[in-house]
């Protein structure tokens, strides 16, 4: 177990001490995050909630990836947590919490833009919207190809 | 002369919409690859679905196994399962 990574897939809400806790070092002067939150429109729809689907397996083994790509780009000293709950959410529910430390803030907020950026593009993870007259939509996406 | 193999497909994502038990399995020639199964795939859903029109989504689409990606060219093999995973959109 690499003690600088976690990557959690979860049906639970996401506890946000967890991951501040996770990446505290004494010797870390940033901690950056970014909190996916579930809103209450989207191109105009009403949305009440989202399911969130994942193929959890290559999910995890593809955020692994994505989180080297980070510390070789970004410094070995880099501590990263990322977590994504599944299921359905209500709007305001946390959907995804990322939080990386780094001794110095340009690394760590750098790292924490690469990987929701690629979380997004890379990850097997859907959503489908809830709106509120009822009828639900699989959201588009980027092909993994 | 070509004798047939079951595989289980796992869908996710939009395909849930199509198969709502979240798997489906079909069968295929035993000389079968990833590209011969998304035909099969296509047409296992027309006959679930007969007012499926989204032709491009299995082209958009890839195949895993396992934790990896596999390829269009890859022979599949009797009681496999496979995921088909559509475009992405998770965060």
């Amino acid at each position: 177990m690499d003690k600088n990574l976690k990557i959690l897939f979860t049906d639970k809400v996401i506890k946000l001490t967890d991951g501040f806790n996770f990446v505290a070092r004494d010797a870390h002067g940033a901690i950056t995050s970014f909190l996916g939150v579930v809103r209450s429109v989207n191109e105009g729809e009403s949305v009440i909630g989202i399911t969130y689907d994942a193929y959890v397996r290559l999910a995890e083994k593809i955020l692994q990836e994505i989180c080297v790509e980070s510390t070789n780009n970004y410094g070995k000293e880099i501590i990263q947590y990322i977590a994504h709950q599944v299921g359905y959410l209500p709007v305001g529910s946390i959907t995804t919490a990322i939080y990386v430390s780094s001794p110095h803030r340009k690394q760590a907020m750098s790292a924490c833009h690469y990987l929701i950026e690629n979380l997004k593009k890379r990850a097997p993870i859907w959503k489908q919207e809830h709106y509120l007259n009822g009828s639900t939509k699989w959201l588009k996406g980027c092909c993994l190809a | 002369m070509s004798s047939e193999i079951t595989i289980k497909v796992l869908v996710f994502g939009v395909f849930r919409k199509y198969i709502d038990k979240g798997n489906v399995t079909v069968r295929v020639n035993s000389d079968c690859s990833v590209d011969m199964l998304k035909k099969a795939l296509k047409d296992e859903i027309i006959k679930l679905n007969p007012q499926f029109e989204d032709v491009e989504l299995l082209d958009s689409s890839v195949f895993a196994k396992g934790n990896h990606i596999i390829s269009q060219n890859v022979l599949l093999t009797d009681n496999e399962e496979v995921c088909v995973l559509p475009p992405v959109n998770g965060g």
